[in-house]
């Protein structure tokens, strides 16, 4: 009886996903992964049908990855700035220790792959964060808006820091490393954006 | 999902287009014996990967040959 041997498992995912941010989906392919893992192409074609089931699985388990480190700690009814708070640091835990990871599902993200990942992703964001938004409203500690409008504000601040960080420069060529300050910094405007 | 991993044969091929398809797809879709069956058309060794509790390696690669096309066991 073959059993997968689970470090096997997740080094050829953590390979899959270098490959693939390193030589996009078209450069991609099952040998040269498999010779990046120095194991057989019979292995990985045990396990995935093809290239596409491959790549497909890979970003659906990173994506329950992500959305389960995100929703760690959180629950829809924290009052608002505590609530955010969790989102804040989940979210920049994922993407400071998995660069890689966050750079795949971005690639997944623009793909013929992201159909399924972002039902998969959305099911689960929707529901929590559409109650927390609904009881932060009902308790007046935010105003009624979009959902797109709050995301852009409540986010995007994180998202564009995190992004200067992992590519090392930011406005203008400036380097620049993301500390803890600056993140808490930008989130008690972001509070402040979004408190009436 | 409940896959035993022990019925899935490999075949390293040189089925390389929709037209060998074509021509394959009846033959392997109506094979009582054949559970499932793709190829990788995207991957230098064309992989066959058969799903099947009853055939062994041997009978894919007799009915594949038959039909003209190189079909040896994938073991490395």
């Amino acid at each position: 009886m073959r059993t997968r041997d689970q470090d096997k498992v997740k080094m050829v995912k953590a390979k899959a996903m270098e490959m693939a941010v390193a030589e996009g989906f078209e450069g991609f392919s099952v040998n040269k992964l498999a010779k990046a893992c120095g194991i057989s192409v019979a292995t990985l074609y045990i396990y995935y049908k093809d290239k596409d089931d491959l790549l497909q699985q890979i970003a659906l388990e990173e994506g329950k990855r992500m959305t389960d480190m995100t929703m760690k700690g959180f629950d829809p009814a924290m009052p608002f700035a505590e609530g955010l708070k969790v989102q804040w640091r989940n979210r920049a835990k994922y993407m400071l220790e998995n660069p890689t990871e966050m750079l795949f599902c971005e690639l997944v993200r623009s793909s013929t792959y992201q159909e399924q990942y972002m039902t998969l992703v959305m099911s689960s964001f929707k529901e929590v964060m559409g109650k927390f938004m609904k009881n932060c409203v009902q308790r007046g500690e935010i105003n009624k808006m979009p959902v797109e409008v709050f995301w852009s504000v409540a986010y995007a601040p994180l998202y564009a820091m995190l992004r200067f960080h992992n590519e090392g420069t930011s406005v203008g060529g400036r380097k620049f490393v993301i500390t803890d300050r600056y993140i808490w910094q930008a989130f008690d405007l972001v509070v402040k954006a979004l408190t009436p | 999902m409940n896959t035993n991993f022990d019925n899935i044969l490999l075949f390293r091929t040189n089925i390389g287009n929709e037209g060998d398809m074509h021509i394959l797809q009846p033959v392997l879709d109506r094979h009582p014996g054949i559970q499932k069956w793709t190829i990788d058309i995207d991957d230098n060794d064309r992989v066959l990967r058969v799903t099947s509790a009853t055939l062994c390696h041997s009978n894919i690669i007799d009915m594949i040959t038959l039909h003209g096309y190189h079909c040896e066991e994938l073991t490395d």
